[in-house]
């Protein structure tokens, strides 16, 4: 079965060039979310197995969110962070941050979406 | 007492003595015999010499008091009468002669009983005889004991034996206790007595102390054994017989000394001494003799030596020897001479003559005695020239002057050798030799060096001493004048120097009578040296003219006023007149006037008028003065704040300047004697003691920032430095000199926070920048890859949907480009480098969705002022746009090349009522053009519109920010 996807990005037009690229490489996106709020809404409703977070949301930051959503019990889903800044631009925020791994946006694939999954 | 008198007192003394004879011759002749023949003689004595007594001596007592002896005496013979009345009355009355003569004996020879005990002894005596044998008649059978043949006792009233005899003996005892009493107070006297006196005294005391003697021994023999006691009362009578003979004798003896008269005469032509001769005849060889002398007034003794007066007391009395009816002399003699005038008036008249001449003598001793003491205790110098030159005879005075410790040097020597120093003798000689034979008086000043080498200067006056025509001496007055010539020269020496020093010294001193006239002696004026040269007067010019006249007319008659008051006495106070010159210029001169004393006149008192020529000084002080008001008003002016503060920074009194006062709010009278510590932040304090204390020991503090306070507690930033200045009386005090930089501060903190905005807003627009590019163009961009890789995948497989996917993404670049260019030109215009503002300014109208008008300079300004103007514009706009509600707006930008500004106004004709600190927007503007020293403001009353309006100056350098 594949992977059900929930991405949260306040630009429509990433997150249209991120539902084909996932979808084309097997993914299935089963929700959008355009902010923090929406993001723990629907990841509560939908249980994706993945959340693809953006870090700079525009009510909370993808850190935040994340943290939230790994408190759900065993529904919680791998989260992982894209935003379109350098991973060194974090520092060690992504490391603490419980999610499974982070994706520059304009490297984003199905594939390296997958090789973070655990 | 009359002759008649005399011979009756005899004749009743004859008759009881003739009786007494008859009564014995009647009576029993047995008992008769020496004893009654020589108590018969005894008392035939006492009435003979108290007659001749009497006659002698009528003011004494002595001849009576002898009469009644004498006449007592005789009532004794009664007791042998064969009358047993007669007897009995005999024995009673027998003894009562005892009473007058006790008397006798204690009253000689005055008659008188000076004495209290005397008296006692009299009337114990009286009582005695009159009383005791009345006593033993009464009592007693047979009162003359062992006398068988005597008649009864008349009188016996109660016989009793021992009574009588007890009576008897007590009357012994009294009698003997009497006598004995008597016989010693008279040996007393005797002793007690002068030579004369004794003569006088001792034939009469001798006999009556032996007769008093012999009195006793009778009585106390008597009682022994009766031949005894008859023996010694025969003894006893006979010896109070010879009283009267030892009286007589004296008598005798004083009418003998009469012929003393005759010894004295021969005594003085033998030649010996008149007083001695006198002494000798008058038995008083404590006389002496006094002499009138008529010149002192006075008695003097025989060398002329004047005597104590009264020459006579109590017991030395003077006899006045009288010559040709003129006093000449006194013989002081013993007082009981005057007993025997008579010897002294004849011994006196005898020596009358010679007492004469020795008055003379004695006056002549006494002239001489007198020259000569005058002569050598006067001060003047006395001398005796012979015509030769020599000095014969000199005075005390002569020899002190001359230094000469033997006056026998000075005796026979010639003058000049004595009174004239070496080098002049000659000269001296000759004129003494010019001046014979004549030698008329003269009078000469001499000065020479005496033995002593003491320079004296004599004042000579001399005269001859002319006998029989011819000069036989020149008798020679001095006057030792040195004394007086010192103080003469000293005075003059005083005078010259006084003169001198008055002509000598800076101040000017004119002399005035007292009416205020200038004195004018001998050609000169009462003025000095400096009052002829500071005033150009000469001494004609003011002589004897008045003072205030010389002065400006307006001063005048203070000047007289002063004048007349120091006249009398009171010396005026410093006064300043203007002082006329002699060519017409007024001098400024402070001056006084005193009274001082006339040295030619006593009665007469001048003014000094003493004073100093100010007019320099008056000008000083005046320039001085405006020197001081000059600074004290710059100080007053200035904005500095100025403090003047003591070592201890108490503020002077006066010590603050009006920016003081206004900043702090102090006004002065608050300040002086505050501390100036108490006007700084507790803080500061310390630092400030320190830069004050180290003002005050020379070392001025640099500039440091304190606060100082307001009385309300409000802060004031103060620049401030301390200086030390010269203070007065060598205190030291401390210049603080301050500016207010409160507003500097406030400004500086203005650009500081002006320059924190800057960069802010510098900060602010990056991050929007980073955030526009991220969430714009970079976004696009990232989809545009995510596209671009999406349509490479589709391709082989999909090439229509590839196609698709690159036709949007193709789009998607185009925005992304958009985006990117209006981003560029939000950082900055690049039109406004490249074209100016005016081209800048019009796309930013394009922009704007309501009409603009705009009015632009034609040339270009500075880069920096067009960018400013362009963000002003733009900004403006943009709230016009936004919020006025305008329909139009207009912009205006202008240069004033005169005021060095560019103006740049925005004005729109919407609502108004903007906030001009409201907005970050316009606050930006503000520091940018704060930043160009420009100002920015919005006017922008509600209802009518806003302008916003930036002055920029161009004239300044850009600081760099």
């Amino acid at each position: 079965m594949p992977p059900t996807v929930l991405i949260v990005d306040d630009h429509p037009s990433f997150r249209a060039s991120a539902r084909a690229i996932l979808e084309a490489e097997g993914f299935v996106v089963i929700g959008e979310a355009i902010d923090g709020a929406g993001a723990i809404l629907a990841a509560g409703e939908l249980h994706p197995d993945v959340l693809l977070l953006d870090v700079q949301l525009p009510d909370m930051t993808g850190f935040d969110v994340c943290e939230a959503v790994c408190r759900m019990n065993g529904t919680a889903p791998a989260v992982v962070l894209v935003s379109s800044r350098e991973a060194a631009d974090y520092g060690d925020l992504i490391d603490g941050s419980g999610a499974c791994g982070f994706v520059a946006k304009h490297e984003l694939s199905g594939e390296a979406v997958a090789a973070l999954l655990p | 007492m009359s002759r008649a008198s005399l011979v009756l007192l005899a004749a009743v003394g004859a008759f009881l003595y003739a009786g007494a004879v008859a009564v014995i011759l009647t009576g029993d002749a047995e008992a008769a015999g020496p004893l009654l023949l020589v108590a018969i003689f005894a008392g035939i004595c006492f009435v003979v010499t108290g007659v001749i007594a009497t006659a002698r001596r009528p003011e004494n007592r002595t001849g009576p008091l002898m009469l009644a002896v004498g006449y007592l005496w005789s009532l004794g013979a009664l007791q042998e009468s064969d009358s047993s009345l007669w007897f009995t009355l005999g024995i009673v009355l027998g003894q009562l002669a005892f009473g007058p003569f006790a008397h006798l004996l204690l009253s000689f020879p005055t008659g008188f009983l000076e004495r209290r005990s005397d008296r006692l002894l009299v009337i114990a005596t009286w009582l005695l005889v009159s009383l005791g044998p009345l006593a033993i008649v009464l009592v007693t059978p047979e009162p003359v004991s062992g006398c068988d043949d005597c008649p009864e006792n008349a009188f016996l009233v109660w016989e009793n034996e021992s009574l009588g005899s007890a009576i008897e003996l007590v009357f012994a005892a009294l009698a003997i206790a009497i006598a004995a009493t008597a016989a010693v107070v008279l040996a007393r006297r005797y002793r007690a007595a002068s030579p004369p006196q004794r003569r006088v005294l001792a034939p009469v005391v001798g006999t009556s102390v032996v007769a008093l003697l012999l009195l006793v021994v009778a009585n106390v023999a008597d009682s022994v054994s009766e031949s005894g006691g008859v023996v010694f009362g025969l003894l006893a009578i006979l010896a109070i017989g010879l009283i009267p003979v030892a009286f007589l004798l004296g008598l005798l003896r004083t009418r003998l000394a009469r012929g003393a008269v005759a010894n004295v005469v021969v005594a003085i032509g033998r030649g010996t001494p008149l007083r001695d001769a006198l002494a000798d005849a008058l038995g008083d060889p404590s006389l002496s003799l006094a002499y009138w002398s008529e010149r002192q007034g006075s008695w003097v003794d025989d060398d002329g030596r004047p005597l104590a007066d009264p020459i006579a007391d109590g017991r030395r009395q003077a006899a006045f020897v009288e010559h040709e009816g003129n006093r000449v002399a006194a013989l002081i003699h013993d007082a009981s001479l005057a007993d025997q005038p008579g010897l002294i008036e004849g011994v006196s008249a005898a020596v009358s003559l010679q007492l004469h001449g020795e008055h003379v003598r004695a006056e002549l001793r006494s002239q001489l005695n007198l020259l000569d003491t005058a002569v050598n205790t006067a001060p003047s110098l006395l001398s005796v020239v012979d015509p030769e030159g020599r000095i014969r005879n000199f005075n005390r005075a002569v020899e002190l002057a001359t230094g000469l410790d033997d006056p026998e040097q000075i005796r026979g020597e010639y003058f000049w050798n004595v009174f004239i120093d070496p080098s002049e003798r000659e000269d001296m000689r000759a004129r003494f030799g010019a001046a014979a034979p004549e030698f008329a008086p003269a009078v000469y000043e001499n000065l020479f060096t005496n033995a002593r080498g003491e320079q004296l200067v004599i004042q000579w006056s001399s005269a001859p001493l002319v006998e029989d025509g011819r000069v036989v001496a020149i008798v020679a007055g001095g006057l030792d004048v040195t004394e007086r010539k010192r103080r003469e020269e000293e005075l003059q020496r005083e005078r010259d120097s006084t003169d001198t020093l008055v002509q000598t010294i800076p101040t000017l001193i004119v002399v005035t009578d007292d009416s205020g006239v200038i004195l004018l002696h001998e050609g000169r004026a009462g003025v000095n040296r400096a009052f002829r040269d500071t005033l150009g007067w000469t001494d004609e010019d003011v002589g004897r003219r008045p003072v205030a006249e010389l002065v400006a007319p307006e001063d005048a008659a203070a000047m007289r006023e002063a004048v007349r008051s120091a006249g009398a006495g009171r010396s005026s106070h410093e006064l300043e007149s203007r002082w006329r010159h002699a060519d017409g210029r007024l001098l400024l001169i402070a001056w006084s006037a005193t009274r001082i004393p006339d040295p030619s006149d006593a009665h007469r008192t001048l003014v000094l008028l003493s004073g100093t020529d100010v007019t320099d000084r008056k000008r000083r002080e005046q320039e001085l003065q405006w020197e001081r008001d000059f600074a004290n008003t710059l100080a007053e002016i200035v904005p500095s704040l100025l403090v003047v503060v003591e070592e201890d920074a108490t503020i002077t009194h006066d010590g603050v300047n009006r920016a003081f006062e206004d900043t702090l709010g102090l006004p002065e009278p608050r300040t002086a004697g505050m501390s100036f510590l108490d006007l700084l932040d507790p803080e500061d304090e310390y630092l400030a003691r320190m830069a004050i204390g180290s003002a005050a020991n020379g070392v001025p503090a640099s500039e440091r920032e304190s606060r100082w306070r307001r009385p309300n507690g409000e802060p004031v930033f103060v620049a401030w430095t301390a200086t030390p200045i010269p203070g007065l009386r060598g205190k030291p005090l401390v210049l603080i000199s301050g500016v207010d930089v409160t507003m500097r501060r406030r400004q500086e903190e203005e650009i500081r926070a002006s320059r924190a905005r800057i960069v802010q807003a510098a900060d602010d627009a990056r991050r929007r920048l980073e955030r526009n590019l991220h969430d714009g163009a970079q976004q696009r961009l990232v989809s545009l890859s995510l596209s671009l890789r999406l349509a490479e995948a589709k391709l082989p497989s999909d090439p229509e949907q590839a196609a698709a996917i690159l036709l949007a993404a193709r789009e998607e670049l185009t925005h992304a480009l958009d985006e990117l260019r209006e981003l560029a030109r939000g950082i900055h215009p690049a039109v406004l480098t490249e074209r100016g503002l005016a081209a800048a300014l019009e796309g930013v109208v394009a922009r704007t969705p309501l009409p603009v008008e705009l009015e632009l300079p034609e040339h270009r300004l500075s880069g920096p002022v067009e960018a400013a103007a362009y963000y002003v514009v733009s900004e403006a706009l943009t709230n016009v746009a936004k919020y006025a509600g305008a329909s139009s707006a207009h912009v205006r930008v202008r240069q004033d090349d005169e005021l060095g500004l560019v103006t740049v106004d925005v004005i729109d004709d919407g609502s108004g009522g903007a906030d001009p600190r409201g907005g970050s927007g316009l606050r930006g503007l503000a520091d940018r053009i704060a930043a160009l020293d420009g100002t920015l403001d919005v006017d922008s009353p509600p209802g009518e519109g806003t302008r916003v309006r930036a002055t920029i100056p161009v004239r300044h350098a850009v600081p760099s920010l």
